[in-house]
């Protein structure tokens, strides 16, 4: 369903992505991984529509998105997290997930002036339901500014699934977690898979990242090192270096 | 609700107010129109413009100019003040709402700069440094408000009708999307909203307030002048705006009136004025940033 093809960009010089190529299948969940600095966020950003790639094209359900706004990428049904938390931080954590849900809905602010519109409404109820979906609907009506770190990333994760997505792109979703949370986060991404949802998977937590991807990508500067199923990829001779250089020869 | 009673008790102001308090009063009912459109871009929007006071200029010269010139009836001058004041905003404040921070700042006092010197070098239109004289009392079906008292309710009225319908805007999912946007453009924008058309709507609507606001002014003093809507206005209506506060209609009217009537108190000071405005400004960024009632808040939850 996304076919990222020979993606290059560079900033200032300063190669971030050197020939970038993968596909994500529909219903499949694929871990990217690779050393910091690697240029994962960086892919997520150019798939997301946010960087333009320098050279390459990315398509997303046969449509080129290449030089597409966010905006209408979101709307072809590809949604993403940040791993720095850019959640709407004044918002409350229901209005969080309002914003994507009133994507949808019918109605416009005019409307909302003279009357509550049933879009509103319904806006509000999906909502809801995608906060109980990731277990923050007892924290509805508090300000995402005042949230615990492992919540936040829970409603990154309720944002993102408001806007129904076809392909969910996680970008580091456990970073930072306990590991009791850990384990909450993993089953979480495991009942979006059970939604038939597709996800694109950053991570850096190795189990997290076993457990839930059928397939890896490892970037490593900019440039796809491997490819296969997480028992290949962590056996490759190319990966172990990335990660923990190359054994010097006596 | 307590607005609602606040405005009712205003109403009865001309029972036991002068013709100076009333004057006053009124001066303080346009001024918060003005301060609260405003506040739509500073409060919510988190963009700084110091190009309401030329925006509102629009609005009174163009009331001034259809009543006078072309004897339309003062009521349908308003929907022309308004949308002359949208449009002026708008064609000339997009292309800078794409800009952050101060660069935007400094745009809009472009804007100011070159809407006071229309105004006063057009003379065929706009009778340049003569302003334009003879503007008749608002008048609404015949009733004309033409004491101190009647124009003074028509002023409040006036001012009621923009705070509650600002109200509604920014409860409406516009208002949660400024919101959103002023948050986190980036992630406004992956969560599907349209960024630009979101400001856009914004800088229109702030617009549309200080065209209402000089529509009212042109009934006022029943004479314009381009040195009535000079970047001086712009900094008292910031000022204002900022000392009401963060996403707060309330507190943005309850600033409006305090320091709107200050300007009387101020009068003493004279050219001075404006530097008395200019502290303010700078005690509200240093003490309250995010304005007096969120500040008073504060303090009470402190006891």
């Amino acid at each position: 369903m996304l076919t990222v093809s020979d993606v290059h960009l560079s900033f200032r010089g300063v190669r971030a992505l050197a020939g970038v190529s993968l596909t994500v299948e529909p219903g499949e969940t694929l871990g990217i991984i690779g050393p910091n600095g690697s240029g994962k966020s960086t892919l997520f950003n150019v798939i997301s529509g946010i960087y333009k790639p320098d050279r390459g094209r990315v398509t997303f359900l046969g449509t080129d998105v290449t030089a597409a706004e966010p905006r209408s990428i979101v709307s072809l049904g590809l949604a993403r997290t940040y791993q720095n938390k850019r959640l709407f931080g004044s918002l409350t954590v229901l209005e969080n997930v309002v914003v994507p849900a009133l994507r949808t809905q019918a109605g416009s602010w005019l409307g909302d002036i003279v009357g509550r519109s049933a879009g509103r409404a319904a806006a509000d109820a999906k909502a809801r339901d995608c906060l109980a979906f990731v277990g923050l609907h007892d924290v509805a009506d508090v300000q995402a500014n005042s949230l615990a770190y492992g919540q936040q990333n829970r409603l990154e994760i309720a944002r993102a699934l408001a806007l129904d997505p076809k392909l969910l792109m996680l970008d580091e979703p456990a970073a930072g977690l306990s590991p009791p949370e850990r384990i909450e986060m993993r089953d979480l991404i495991e009942r979006v898979k059970a939604r038939g949802t597709a996800v694109a998977l950053v991570e850096h937590d190795m189990r997290v990242v076993m457990q839930l991807c059928s397939r890896l990508v490892v970037l490593d500067h900019g440039e796809v090192i491997a490819t296969g199923s997480p028992a290949e990829v962590t056996a490759n001779p190319d990966v172990i270096a990335a990660y923990f250089g190359v054994p010097v020869d006596d | 609700m307590v607005w609602t009673l606040a405005f009712a008790v205003f109403a009865f102001l001309p029972m036991v107010g002068g013709d100076y308090l009333l004057q006053i009063g009124a001066f303080v009912a346009i001024q918060s129109i003005a301060v609260i459109g405003l506040g739509l871009l500073t409060g919510f929007a988190g963009r700084i413009s110091l190009a309401q006071g030329a925006l509102y200029g629009i609005g009174a010269y163009t009331t001034a100019i259809l009543v006078t010139e072309l004897g339309v009836p003062p009521l349908a001058a308003l929907p022309a003040a308004i949308a002359m004041a949208v449009l002026v905003g708008t064609v000339l404040g997009s292309p800078a709402i794409r800009l952050s921070g101060l660069y935007f700042v400094m745009s809009t006092i472009g804007l100011q700069q070159i809407v006071w010197i229309v105004l006063i070098h057009w003379s065929g239109l706009t009778g340049g440094p003569q302003g334009i004289r003879g503007i008749p009392p608002l008048s609404v079906a015949g009733f004309a408000f033409d004491s101190p008292a009647r124009f003074y309710l028509a002023a409040l009225f006036g001012s009621a009708v923009s705070f509650f319908l600002a109200r509604r805007v920014v409860a409406s999912r516009f208002g949660l999307f400024l919101r959103a946007v002023s948050d986190d453009e980036l992630s406004s924008a992956t969560a599907g909203v349209h960024v630009v058309r979101t400001k856009i709507l914004a800088l229109a609507l702030s617009s549309g307030w200080a065209g209402a606001a000089g529509f009212l002014h042109a009934f006022f003093l029943r004479f314009v002048h381009p040195d009535m809507f000079s970047l001086e206005l712009s900094v008292v209506d910031l000022t204002m705006a900022m000392f009401g506060g963060y996403r707060s209609l309330d507190g943005m009217l309850l600033s409006s009136i305090l320091l709107g009537s200050a300007s009387e108190y101020l009068r003493p000071f004279g050219q001075f004025r404006l530097v008395v405005y200019g502290f303010i400004l700078l005690l509200t960024m240093m003490v309250a940033p995010r304005g007096i009632l969120a500040a008073a808040g504060a303090l009470l939850r402190r006891r």
